[in-house]
């Protein structure tokens, strides 16, 4: 960078230097905005984290559509509670995934599965149900209120209760049934490593 | 108001009469602007209401503000609100109740001024006081330097001058 | 065979773009002038591509052709006709081909206007650059975006295109007219660059972009309105603009392409702002880029985003091309860009051009700060933040009153330097239409500061164009109202009623959810009266058609039919409302249902949200007003020969020694189109300084 050039009144000509400096600024300002752009994920799989995770579950209040009420901690099970609606397509495709899950759950009777229908009709709900499969139960979710207690931000959406009524861990997105089972043995290691050193 | 500021800053030489006009328009303004503003009721309850729903998002959609969405989860967020306004919370204290529900501030259309969130709010202040600086600046540099004719600059005036005095072409 | 044909299309433009690059490039490396017009070939072969492209997608939606991934997604077989037609554009795929294909216009029509200069280097490296854009366009139909993609198991009907883009004819429109702009941009772009590669930097390159430059802006600003148009009407819920990322994606080029039309001036007149005028150029031209990968990659939400898909990368890295290409050619070229001339006072036409310029600037800070900040805190902090109408509105508010201000005084004052005497006469009369229009709001009931200081400075503003215009044709008549200056004050007037329409339908909005019946009871009436405007609920209509099914609420609004509706397309069981708005010059009520009707004949009742906002149909008068002001501006002024160099014309010099009566564009210059800088034929002397 020379400052050695005159223009033409014969005034040293600093100009050329600042531009240069203000480019290479903006350059490094804008190649930086860039690889934030390339590294940021995609807003559809933002990281799962939720005020509710580590908490006692909110209730589940609405009323039931399919099957009986759910009492959340009162039984020695796993819970995912799976909020949905019959007009989402990923919720349609997560269908099987978590029939297949609800299967294995009760086959061994570890875990079941417990659906909040989101901004639906009770009528969709059970045609949505007979035609896909699945004997869950189905709530509603009362006017909206169990969503916003759960913090649920669009469906699908599920969430991993511990038996001891705790979320521990949510989904966002269809679920894939093989997923949730690895999740529910990665927390009862942990669980049982903490009892443990605990102990 | 503003336009008459311009007026009475940049010079009075010709006299204070001249600018008679401009401070009757003034006078018109200030009253104006008076009556237009002032005994102005405060909001009703209805009205903190529906001001607060426009800060919240609704958490179903994207960035639509749950008082102009019919999602289940914005009229729960309405109703909230109004159970909330009634208890007696303050608007503050409700829309920190909502906001705690989802991770971080996601919920909150306008970002907290303190923290992180901020600096959406700063940078554009720094922008702009940076580049009226740098505009300052530059014209306090040109000032430095008066534009004076160099003996250069008038000697050609002055043959330009001889030109065409003898009625050529300069 | 549509899918063979469009693919064969995207091939011609894909092969065309890269044998012109480098048919250009060896024609500038070898100086050889016959490759140099090869450009021309190429341009048609481009256009050609995209045209056969083009009509083979409408041929396949037209015939139904659900072998094509595209349309099985998005066509069906009850969409009508001009839905239909629009669809090639609902989607992505079919939007970047209508982009491709609008290039491949804009491609066409610049070989045509400089179709005796091909072989000069300037408008060579412009070519050039624009095939690199043509050549990404088209490298995105064969990757990422291919819109011909076949079915192997073809369906045999489409679920249509998302409801919310047929259910208003004004979608057909604003696409294109949105494309149409932002596409444009691509041409002073190309010519920026190639300014900068060939080293003429004078006032040439600006000269010979600034029509296009305008159309461009033209057409975006035409489009945006449209968009605005559409939100009120289909939305249902009074707004028309929600600092949406979509939304401010179309804004931020449509700033900096304002602040380029403002400051192009200074350089044109005093050599001034060379760098700032590249700049800005290059800068919407990457924005059209940008605003394209924020809401098309899926990093950001929007209400908008009707597709998602894995374009992200590839538009990423070419906006990141775009813009290092661009900072290093300024770099590079930095010490040329030095401006012969400096600002004598900062009360001057330049001066406020110049605080114009960072007001802008700060605008487009703000929305793409705004835009991209949820990005920001999520990868610097971890922590999820979401930047909403709220602070949009609060940010922009003071920067929409400087500008008004600066609306009100740039105009009245004259280049180099004012004095005190001529603004003080010269914004009396302003001054007085603002006074009028502040008491005149404060007399018919507005309340409130910040409105309040809005109507005010648009008065003044509006009396600023006004005194202009008057001037000008009163020396010129009706030619008076051509030219840069003149058709810029027009459009100033479409901004300004466009400013105090906002205002006042923000400030002063009337909101009431009620339940109607078509027979009144206890609790239960059968009209309601919204700000003096009542609505009476007359019956329950069925308008189904196959596309649809649609339901109705006929209304008598102040006595007038209205039928707002509720829609339910066969792809998706989600009811979409169809509003109706009756306006008039004074105010919009806008009627949605909030839930289907109830019951039937004498029994039906409906429960219906009514909004009235004053001025709203202003907004769209305003766009149209701001259209046929730059539609004048497009014109020449009163002509003079352009190789006069203005700065030296004797009727210039009384504005060194300011004199009260002299008008800025006084004399001689009054309306003309700015004239040219004392550079402005260095395109004619081809070559000189490469």
């Amino acid at each position: 960078m020379s400052t050695h050039e005159t223009d033409a009144v014969g005034g040293p000509v600093r100009h050329s230097n600042a531009v240069r400096i203000a480019a290479a600024a903006i350059g490094v300002v804008m190649a930086l905005f860039v690889v934030m752009l390339f590294t940021s994920k995609n807003s559809s799989d933002q990281p799962s984290a939720s005020p509710v995770i580590g908490q006692q579950a909110p209730a589940l209040g609405g009323k039931a559509l399919l099957g009986e009420p759910v009492d959340i901690g009162s039984n020695d099970r796993w819970l995912l509670v799976n909020f949905f609606a019959t007009w989402c397509v990923p919720c349609v495709k997560e269908h099987p995934e978590l029939r297949q899950f609800a299967e294995n759950g009760a086959k061994d009777g570890s875990a079941r599965v417990v659906s909040v229908a989101y901004d639906d009709e009770a009528s969709a709900v059970k045609k949505f149900f007979e035609k896909q499969g699945g004997d869950w139960p189905v709530l509603d979710a009362d006017r909206g209120r169990t969503a916003l207690d759960w913090g649920v931000a669009k469906v699908p959406e599920s969430f991993l209760v511990a038996p001891n009524g705790v979320v521990v861990h949510r989904l966002q997105g269809g679920v894939k049934a093989r997923e949730v089972e690895a999740l529910i043995e990665r927390y009862e290691a942990q669980g049982r490593a903490n009892q443990e050193g605990g102990s | 108001m503003t336009g008459a500021k311009t007026g009475t800053k940049t010079g009075t030489k010709s006299g204070p009469a001249k600018w008679i006009a401009w401070v009757a328009m003034l006078v018109v303004i200030v009253v104006a602007l008076f009556v237009g503003t002032v005994g102005q009721p405060s909001p009703t309850e209805a009205e903190r209401a529906q001001n607060l729903a426009e800060t919240i998002r609704c958490p179903s959609c994207k960035s639509q503000a749950v008082a102009s969405s019919e999602t289940p989860a914005s009229k729960a967020v309405r109703e909230l609100i109004w159970e909330r306004i009634e208890a007696g919370d303050t608007d503050e204290e409700i829309r920190d109740y909502v906001a705690s529900r989802f991770p971080g501030q996601d919920l909150l259309l306008d970002p907290e001024g303190s923290g992180f969130s901020g600096l959406v709010w700063a940078l554009p202040v720094v922008f702009v006081i940076a580049a009226v600086a740098g505009l300052v600046m530059r014209f306090a540099g040109y000032r430095a330097q008066p534009l004076t004719a160099s003996q250069e600059d008038k000697s050609l005036v002055d043959a330009a001058l001889r030109a065409s005095e003898n009625g050529e072409k300069p | 065979m549509n899918a063979a044909l469009g693919t064969g299309g995207v091939i011609l433009g894909l092969v065309a773009s890269l044998g012109a690059i480098v048919t250009v490039a060896m024609g500038i490396r070898g100086d050889r002038p016959e490759l140099m017009r090869m450009s021309r070939t190429y341009a048609w072969m481009v256009a050609g591509g995209a045209a056969i492209a083009f009509v083979a997608m409408q041929r396949a939606l037209i015939t139904r052709d659900f072998s094509l991934e595209y349309v099985a997604r998005n066509g069906s077989t009850t969409t009508p006709a001009l839905y239909n037609f629009a669809t090639l554009w609902s989607a992505l795929e079919g939007s970047i081909l209508l982009w491709a294909f609008i290039l491949g216009g804009y491609c066409v029509a610049v070989v045509w206007k400089f179709r005796d200069r091909l072989s000069d280097k300037l408008v060579a490296w412009a070519m050039l650059t624009m095939f690199v854009v043509t050549l990404f366009f088209f490298a995105l139909m064969t990757g990422p975006a291919n819109p011909f993609r076949v079915l192997a198991n073809p369906p045999i009907d489409g679920p249509g295109p998302n409801p919310l883009l047929q259910n208003h004819p004004l979608m057909a429109f604003h696409p294109p007219m949105l494309y149409l702009g932002y596409v444009g941009f691509t041409v002073p772009f190309a010519f920026a660059i190639a300014a900068l590669v060939t080293g003429r930097l004078g006032e040439g390159w600006l000269i010979e972009t600034r029509r296009w430059t305008l159309f461009a802006w033209t057409f975006l600003t035409v489009g945006i309105i449209l968009g605005a148009w559409w939100s009120h009407e289909v939305l249902g819920w009074g707004g028309y603009w929600a600092w949406d990322p979509v939304e401010n994606a179309s804004l931020l080029p449509w700033i900096t392409g304002t602040a380029f039309l403002h400051s192009v001036m200074v350089q044109e007149r005093r050599g001034m702002l060379r760098v700032w005028n590249l700049s800005l150029v290059c800068a919407t031209f990457a924005l059209t880029i940008l605003g394209t990968f924020l809401t098309r990659s899926g990093v950001l939400d929007s209400v908008h985003a009707f597709s998602d898909s894995n374009i992200g990368p590839m538009l990423l890295g070419f906006f990141a091309l775009i813009v290092l290409t661009t900072v290093g050619l300024v770099a590079w070229r930095g010490d040329r860009l030095r401006s012969p001339a400096r600002i004598d006072s900062p009360a001057s036409r330049e001066g406020a051009f110049l605080l114009n310029n960072i007001v802008f600037a700060a605008f487009a800070f703000v929305v793409l700060l705004g835009t991209v900040f949820p990005l920001i805190a999520e990868s610097l902090n971890g922590e999820k933040v979401t930047v909403g109408v709220p602070y949009f509105e609060r940010m922009t508010m003071p920067i929409g009153l400087v500008l008004l201000f600066l609306m009100a005084v740039a105009p009245v004052l004259p280049w180099r330097k004012a004095s005190s005497e001529t603004l003080r006469t010269r914004l009396l009369w302003p001054g007085w239409v603002g006074t009028a229009v502040l008491v005149i709001s404060v007399l018919v009931g507005a309340r409130g500061l910040a409105p309040l200081i809005a109507f005010f400075l648009a008065g003044f503003a509006a009396g600023s164009a006004l005194r202009q215009l008057v001037l000008a044709t009163r020396r010129q008549g009706l030619r008076g109202l051509l030219g840069r200056t003149n058709g810029g004050m027009i459009v100033h007037l479409g901004v300004i009623l466009i400013a105090v329409a906002f205002a006042a339908s923000n400030a002063y909005q009337t909101e009431r959810e009620t339940k109607l019946c078509v027979t009144a009871v206890e609790g239960c009436a059968s009209s309601v009266t919204v700000s003096g405007h009542k609505v009476e609920f007359v019956g329950v209509v069925d308008n189904s058609t196959n596309a649809r099914k649609e339901t109705g609420a006929k209304l008598l609004i102040d006595g007038k039919e209205f039928t707002p509706a509720i829609q339910q397309f066969p792809n998706g069981s989600q009811q979409i409302g169809k509003p109706t708005v009756r306006n008039s010059a004074r105010n919009s009520v806008l009627i949605a249902l909030l839930d289907l009707p109830q019951g039937e004949g004498k029994d039906a009742s409906v429960r219906i949200r009514v909004i009235v906002q004053p001025l709203i149909v202003w907004l769209w008068i305003g766009g149209a007003v701001m259209a046929f002001g730059s539609l004048l501006a497009a014109f020449p002024g009163k002509r003079r020969r352009p190789t006069d160099p203005t700065s030296a014309l004797p009727s210039e010099s009384p504005q060194l020694q300011p004199d009260p009566d002299s008008e800025p564009e006084s004399g001689k210059d009054a309306g003309q189109d700015s004239g040219q800088g004392p550079q402005s034929n260095d395109l004619e002397t081809a070559g000189a300084s490469t």
